[in-house]
């Protein structure tokens, strides 16, 4: 595999992708060379030369079952999807994204003196959704989504909404302990945990701490750890970007760039002052969190294989500010993981391919598709 | 009033290129350093021609830009201490909300107190937003960053009984006892640079002065929450000495000589700019309110809701293919921006704006900006030196009268 400096986003580009007699380039390598490693691309199974190929300690068969299998959207039964589907226009670039939250519910919730807004809905199995760094988006039908499949809870992080971040959070562990006490609180078990981007980074931080209330993992183009040299950059830098260069690394449509509560709009027409607000605050915390070391901690790959559940990275084929290999990274440090790609979607699968992004969650979560409505035929 | 010349070492050679900006990402393949070897030279001559002309000397720090040569005002007053023998000289300042090592920096502010005999003051100061990225500082958390720093260096300066323990939160030493101590006892002066009226009352609480940088006639609204925080604390009213603001100064012989200087000056103010919105508006420089705003203005919206500083007249101006028309060279005189003319005229206006700011007691003097040659540039200072300055140095604190009725009107503000 060879691999180039990408002088104008400042990233490391490599190509082709690893093949199955391709042994892993040496900046993929986790730190722990001796651990049996899970890498499971598209349609291939093969990780590295030696005999362990098959991942170990899954719980489900069905976790195996590879995207490519899974049939497309267009000859799937009468959508179910959405909670209000008359309301619901399928072509994206017509996305009501107001929706979809129509059905949530939303209140404060105190934590051990920490306010935050939490975002709620539907019932059955309890899903914890933990948004990108850009902020909640609670407008975007992912949450929707997740509140037909079970019980969502979709808090917005400390220092991420209209509330002040609390003085005492810089940490990401700050909000990996957050979220621990917020579950002990609300007395969860057998939690999914659903996350994307920067909210990865706290999944996992959560999760290598503590997953006894915890059943699966979800990890949509999560940060958070180091894999390349130092002279990589594993992160796009997100504070040296314009607003067009990051359209182009995060997405794959760029028009998805412009709707709800994007942080990425060329304008923010009809946006109230909350998620103004919000946005703003989340640019902020981003900083606070992630300005240095850059979106990641150096010390949490080590303690990956602490994560002891069924764990699924997800990935959109055309995201560049982190790349594929960056997520195969990373599923190759959780013993139970598998990694997914998902097409036609970018840094964040979840708000580009929504239907998509939900089949496939539910699939993993074993969620049948008739208490479920997964577009399915039941 | 004390005046202080200054540049920022401008290193106009990479001015003219094409470029989005003179910050943080153009390469050091345009830096020659035979051109900035020499650049360097002419820079400190004209430093000692002001010397022996009876100014001050500022320093100040900018890192990966070719706006500015001075990466470190340490290195550039280390020289001065010794190379000068009258000025006093002024670093304003040590970004020390970027800086790792606040007792390192009052080490060394100290070692150069007691090289220049006691000539130091020490200005610190918050840095502009491009310098975040280019030393890595979060931009987030910078003013309670830049407050423990603060603290840090002044107990550094002030305690003399042995190690003592320093455990904040961002910096932490547990032996810290520095040597030398300040020349200057207790300390040497302490200046900090402000742009808001809340600054203002910090640094009021303090006593240490202020100053604002090209912020024109608004600066009067933030020393006036200095003066009525003083008051408000049972001081004194504040005297002028506390107060400096920098300004582009032009004199030539003639004021049609002084306004022509100041066209080649005034690019100073557009070049400063010319950076990428990323960089101009790092998150969590600017407060989350004043970001709310500025989305509300959509992408292309400024955060800046200051007053339009530079010439506005395009790309060609910033890139040196011509020179700001005369029309906008007045209209940043009408701002306080620029003070240019004969010696007369700038005496004049120089003290006008000391009046309408209530009474400064520092001019900060960027007596080189923009394509000036190095000639002119000594040609502007000995002009100052001999025609402007000696007046400047006799001028009385505002009249007493006019003094104790503002005293009064502040007085009726003070809770």
């Amino acid at each position: 595999m060879t691999s180039t400096f990408d002088a104008k986003y400042g990233i490391h580009v490599s190509s082709p992708h690893p093949t199955t007699d391709t042994v892993m380039p040496q900046r993929l390598v986790p730190a722990f060379s001796d651990r049996p490693r899970v890498w499971l691309w598209p349609r291939v199974t093969i990780t590295t030369p030696t005999a362990s190929h098959e991942p170990r300690s899954l719980t489900s068969p069905d976790v195996t079952q590879s995207v490519a299998t899974l049939p497309e959207p267009s000859v799937l039964g009468p959508r179910r999807l959405f909670l209000d589907p008359q309301d619901y226009i399928l072509s994206r670039m017509s996305l009501t994204h107001e929706k979809s939250a129509a059905s949530l519910s939303v209140r404060d919730i105190d934590v051990h003196g920490v306010t935050t807004e939490l975002y709620e809905g539907g019932s059955g199995t309890p899903i914890l959704y933990l948004h990108a760094g850009e902020g909640p988006r609670p407008s975007a039908p992912i949450l929707g989504l997740l509140a037909s499949a079970g019980h969502l809870l979709a808090p917005v992080h400390p220092g991420f909404g209209v509330k002040p971040r609390p003085p005492s959070f810089s940490t990401i562990g700050d909000l990996a302990y957050f979220y621990l006490d917020l579950l002990d609180q609300l007395e969860l078990d057998k939690v999914a945990v659903v996350a994307a981007d920067f909210g990865g980074w706290i999944a996992a931080e959560l999760a290598v701490r503590s997953t006894a209330r915890l059943s699966h993992l979800v990890l949509a183009g999560p940060t958070g750890i180091k894999c390349g040299d130092r002279e990589d950059r594993d992160i796009a830098d997100m504070f040296a970007l314009g607003r067009a260069e990051l359209i182009e690394l995060m997405y794959a449509d760029p028009a998805v760039s412009q709707v709800g509560e994007s942080s990425l709009r060329e304008d923010f027409d009809g946006l109230s002052d909350d998620a103004l607000t919000s946005i703003a605050r989340s640019r902020e915390s981003m900083a606070v969190f992630g300005w240095s070391p850059y979106m990641h901690n150096p010390r949490l790959r080590q303690w990956l294989h602490r994560i002891d559940i069924p764990t699924l990275v997800l990935w959109g084929a055309r995201d560049r500010f982190t790349l594929p290999e960056y997520g195969a990274s990373f599923a190759a440090a959780i013993p139970a993981a598998r990694f997914e790609v998902l097409e036609a979607a970018g840094h964040y699968p979840h708000i580009e391919q929504p239907e998509r992004f939900i089949e496939v969650v539910a699939n993993f979560l074993e969620i049948k598709s008739s208490s479920v409505v997964t577009g399915r035929p039941s | 009033m004390r005046v202080w010349q200054f540049s920022e070492m401008p290193y106009t050679p990479a001015w003219g290129l094409d470029t989005e900006s003179l910050r943080v990402t153009l390469p050091n393949s345009n830096y020659d350093p035979k051109l900035g070897a020499e650049i360097y030279r002419r820079q400190f001559e004209n430093y000692l021609l002001a010397d022996d002309l009876g100014f001050d000397l500022m320093s100040n720090e900018h890192h990966s830009t070719a706006t500015c040569l001075q990466a470190s005002t340490s290195v550039i007053l280390s020289s001065l201490a010794r190379s000068t023998t009258n000025a006093r000289l002024l670093s304003l300042g040590n970004p020390i909300a970027n800086r790792p090592d606040p007792v390192r920096v009052a080490e060394e502010m100290a070692m150069i107190d007691n090289i220049s005999g006691g000539r130091l003051e020490v200005g610190l100061i918050r840095g502009t937003p491009a310098e975040l990225s280019s030393v890595n500082a979060n931009p987030a958390r910078m003013v309670d960053r830049f407050w423990e720093a603060h603290d840090l260096i002044l107990k550094a300066w002030t305690s003399h009984d042995g190690p003592f323990n320093w455990e904040g939160e961002f910096f932490q030493h547990r032996q810290v006892n520095i040597w030398p101590t300040p020349f200057q006892q207790p300390t040497p002066p302490v200046w900090v640079t402000v742009g808001s009226a809340s600054t203002a009352r910090r640094v009021a609480d303090e006593g240490h002065v202020i100053a604002t940088l090209l912020g024109g006639y608004s600066s009067r609204s933030t020393f006036d929450a200095y003066r009525a925080r003083t008051l408000e604390l049972g001081r004194p009213y504040p005297k002028s000495d506390r107060f400096g603001y920098l300004a582009l100064v032009s004199v030539g012989a003639t004021d049609e000589a002084g306004l022509e200087r100041a066209r080649l000056m005034q690019p100073h103010l557009d070049v400063s700019l010319l950076m990428p919105q990323q960089f101009l508006n790092p998150p969590g420089y600017a407060p989350v309110e004043a970001n709310v705003a500025a989305l509300k203005r959509g992408a292309k919206g400024s955060l800046s809701t200051h007053q339009q500083v530079g010439s506005g007249e395009g790309k060609d101006v910033m890139l040196g293919k011509k020179l700001p028309s005369l029309a906008s060279v007045k209209r940043s005189m009408d701002q306080g921006l620029l003070f240019a003319g004969s010696p007369d005229s700038v005496l004049q206006q120089i003290t006008d704006f000391s009046r309408a700011m209530g009474g400064i007691g520092h001019l900060l003097m960027l007596g080189h900006a923009g394509y000036m040659s190095f000639d002119d540039v000594a040609d502007n200072i000995k002009l100052f030196g001999n025609e402007v300055l000696p007046a400047l140095r006799e001028l009385p604190e505002v009249d007493e009268a006019e003094l104790a009725a503002e005293r009064d009107e502040l007085r009726r503000t003070v809770p």
